[in-house]
């Protein structure tokens, strides 16, 4: 029923037209199926073709709006991050300067105990070298204090064995060291 | 096995014997020292025996010097030696012994006096370092 | 410098023969019967008394001995000079006194024998007086609880077993272990730290080699000035070896009995007891245990009761003993080691694995103690003390957990770390004592938590690194802390900002 009214439609249209359309220059069959043909395209393009393009121009643009919106918290990130970094550099440099002045300190005073450590030790070398003098001066005296008495124990066992051989002298000695254990 | 008796034991019974007179005790002596082979001892018990004769009053003294010691002085060694030991009898043996160079040597059974030249020469070389 | 004095030489040998004088009478007299291995059996002196000398006559002059065995025939007399000298037949007489030693301050700075000779080839030693070789300890009435540190210088001793002054205090361990150098280190830190107390250490049967080590490294450091050395070595007799402890004992109740207080150390009593057991068995006496006399415990027992601390009224003089015992394979159990636990106040265990492992002194903290304790510590080392032990046992506790690593929850990982940085610390070398600051410092920085964040294998160095800024900072304060007592607030707060200053620079 439709297309029949179409058809009278397009009938009436055509003998209406007839006249115009002949003075234009127009073909009035060509121009309707040209006409329901740029529906039909008007229609798939529509159904099919724009929401795909649509879709991936809003997707396009999302997607540049969030890459603006990445870009502008990076950033802020990045100053955030460059100001905490200047402040550690600062830390560290302080930290720097104190270690490299414990290690002067360590420095100075492992220097000075090494240098007392030298003096001490030639002092005690001295020392020694002095004990080792005084040592061998105890040890020829020591010699001499028996070389010594050698010498008298020899001397007197000769000399007194003479004296004593005396009988008078040898019974003195005895009386008088019998009356001295009997005091 | 017999216990093993002591030479101060035995010189305590022998002077004893020998303070009542009773002199065998010196040849019962002998035969037990060599019955039980301790004849080493000999000497060491006779000192042990003067020892216990001296602990009862009868000293035995020994004398010795680099010369012969005159009556006089023998005597005043003797009394010197009966004040000291605070002994009843003392007999004395004497003895010459040229090595002393001069003075005396008196030995009663635990002591001694040594009043002569080698023992000041003795005591000398005991200083040395 | 010494002057060869032909004047002076001349001079005293004239003075000594005009001192030769003959005997006043009768003396008691005996003869020498058999000599051999250091004893010589007399007969005669039958008034003889136990320990007391004789002089017995050879070729080269006298020998003395002393009368150890007053049997019914004859005395056996230990020799103290060389037995070759002595003949039998010689002439034995009684000196009329016991064994005595010269004693005083004219021994500081020598090294003698037991019987005061000297042996450093100085000139021979002249004291005023003379103090008895065997004496009675004093009675109970005349003693002090010990109350006044005596500062090793060794971390872990003095934080975890202190000693105190008059505290016998065991060094026990086996051979190479380090106990002669805690010995050591304790005399150093007396003269480091300026304390006055006098040091007398005895070398009984020890390498004369050794020994003169011992005496070079002494004046190096410095302390040989306040140092008696009584030196005996393996070679010399048994007799010798036997008195050294004693009249190392002697020589150090001088300075006890005239309030001072001295330092003795015994290296070691196990020669001494088997140098004992070689005099008892020459002598006849029946052996015991171990082929031991019967009276070894009472050998070690009279000497060790002669460290005391005294009275006030007695002068408050001390004399603190640190006795050596050497162990075979770490075994405590033994005669000799028993014996001589049970008479000291404590022991300080040194062990084999330890030494090995590196961590040296090689303390074995679980079996030490000091049973003196808390009471003979400073404050200062004592407020930290404490910390440090739990923080160690904690640690052994979990110590088989520790390979574990990453399969450990946190707050055992960290028990684990502080347990490593501890043992860490208390490694000590030898030959630097540590004073009361340094110690408390480095025990606060760890214990605090302050030095959590180090690498615990860099707390030796942390340690080095705090220690030197606190000197060049804070000079008065840290000499303020070295008296003993607990630091201020203020104090604290300078001291806890160093360490958290330093530690940044040894994070692991």
């Amino acid at each position: 029923m439709g297309m029949t009214n179409v058809y009278l439609l397009a009938t009436a249209a055509t003998e209406g037209s007839d006249d115009l359309l002949s003075k234009l220059g127009i073909d009035g069959w060509t121009l309707l199926f040209q006409t329901i043909a740029f529906l039909i395209l008007v229609f798939v393009l529509g159904k099919w073709v724009y929401p795909v393009f649509v879709g991936i121009i809003d997707k396009r643009e999302a997607d540049i709006a969030a890459s603006a919106k990445a870009a502008d918290e990076a950033k802020k990130a990045a100053d955030s991050a460059s100001e905490e970094v200047a402040s550690l550099l600062a830390e560290a440099r302080q930290q720097a300067s104190e270690i490299v002045a414990t290690a002067k300190t360590e420095a100075n005073a492992a220097v000075a105990a090494a240098e007392d450590k030298a003096k001490a030790k030639s002092a005690a070398i001295i020392a020694a070298a002095r004990d080792d003098i005084d040592k061998e001066i105890a040890d020829v005296r020591k010699t001499l204090h028996n070389d010594v008495i050698d010498l008298v124990t020899a001397a007197t066992e000769v000399v007194v064995g003479d004296v004593v051989a005396k009988k008078d002298i040898d019974t003195a000695l005895i009386k008088k060291a019998v009356q001295g254990a009997a005091k | 096995m017999a216990r093993r008796l002591s030479r101060r034991a035995l010189a305590g019974y022998a002077a004893q014997q020998l303070l009542d007179g009773k002199t065998a005790v010196l040849q019962q002596l002998a035969a037990y020292l060599i019955e039980v082979r301790r004849t080493k001892e000999v000497d060491l018990l006779v000192r042990d025996i003067e020892h216990a004769l001296a602990a009862s009053g009868v000293v035995v003294a020994d004398i010795a010097s680099a010369r012969e010691v005159t009556a006089t002085l023998r005597t005043a060694i003797v009394a010197y030696i009966t004040k000291a030991t605070s002994a009843d009898d003392v007999q004395v043996r004497s003895r010459i012994d040229t090595s002393l160079v001069g003075g005396v040597r008196i030995r009663t059974p635990d002591a001694e006096y040594d009043a002569t030249v080698r023992r000041q020469l003795i005591k000398l070389q005991a200083m040395k370092v | 410098m010494t002057n060869l004095s032909v004047t002076e030489l001349s001079r005293d040998l004239r003075d000594a023969i005009a001192q030769l004088e003959t005997s006043e009478g009768l003396e008691s007299v005996g003869i020498v019967t058999r000599v051999g291995d250091g004893v010589a059996w007399v007969h005669g002196l039958y008034s003889a008394g136990y320990s007391e000398v004789l002089e017995i006559e050879s070729d080269n002059g006298t020998v003395e001995a002393f009368a150890l065995n007053l049997n019914e025939d004859e005395i056996g007399a230990v020799l103290l000079g060389n037995d070759s000298d002595v003949k039998a037949g010689a002439r034995v007489s009684l000196k009329g006194e016991t064994l005595s030693v010269p004693v005083g301050p004219e021994l500081l700075g020598r090294v003698v024998d037991p019987l005061g000779r000297p042996l450093d080839g100085g000139p021979v030693i002249k004291t005023k007086h003379r103090g008895l070789v065997e004496r009675e300890a004093v009675g109970v009435m005349g003693r002090k609880s010990v109350h006044e540190p005596l500062m090793t210088g060794i971390m872990s001793i003095d934080a975890m077993f202190p000693i105190g002054r008059g505290q016998r205090e065991l060094i026990i361990g086996d051979r190479q272990t380090g106990k002669t150098a805690i010995a050591i280190d304790t005399m150093i830190n007396q003269a480091k730290q300026k304390t006055g107390v006098v040091n007398v250490y005895v070398a009984i049967g020890q390498k004369l080699s050794k020994i003169a080590r011992l005496v070079d490294r002494l004046k190096e450091e410095g302390v040989m000035d306040q140092t008696i050395i009584v030196a005996t070595g393996p070679s010399d007799p048994a007799s010798l070896l036997y008195l050294a402890p004693y009249a190392g004992t002697a020589m150090g109740e001088y300075f006890r009995d005239n309030s001072e207080h001295a330092l003795i150390i015994y290296d070691d009593l196990t020669k001494h007891a088997v140098a004992y057991r070689q005099m008892s068995l020459l002598l006849r006496r029946p052996p015991g245990r171990e082929a031991y006399p019967g009276d070894v415990f009472y050998l070690h027992s009279r000497l060790l009761e002669r460290s005391a601390k005294l009275s006030d009224d007695l002068g408050a003089g001390s004399l603190t003993a640190l006795p050596i015992i050497e162990t075979q394979a770490g075994d405590i159990s033994a005669y000799i080691p028993t014996n001589v636990i049970s008479i000291t106040d404590g022991q300080i265990f040194l062990e084999t694995d330890l030494f090995y492992q590196g961590i040296r002194p090689a303390i074995s903290a679980g079996l030490s103690v000091s049973r003196v304790g808390g009471a003979a510590q400073t404050k200062a080392v004592k407020s930290v003390g404490g910390n440090l032990k739990l923080g160690l046992s904690q640690f052994r506790e979990l110590a088989s957990f520790a390979q574990f690593g990453s399969d450990l929850d946190d707050a055992t990982k960290s028990q684990i770390d502080r347990g490593r940085r501890l043992t860490e610390l208390l490694k000590q070398a030898q030959y630097q004592p540590m004073g009361i600051w340094e110690q408390y410092v480095s025990i606060h920085a760890v214990t605090s938590g302050l030095f959590d964040t180090v690498d615990p294998e860099r707390v030796k160095d942390a340690q080095t690194a705090l220690l030197t800024k606190l000197w060049s900072d804070h000079k008065t304060e840290m000499r303020t802390l070295n008296k003993g007592d607990k630091p201020s607030d203020d104090v604290l707060a300078l001291i806890d900002a160093a360490i958290t200053s330093v530690a940044k620079g040894f994070e692991g």
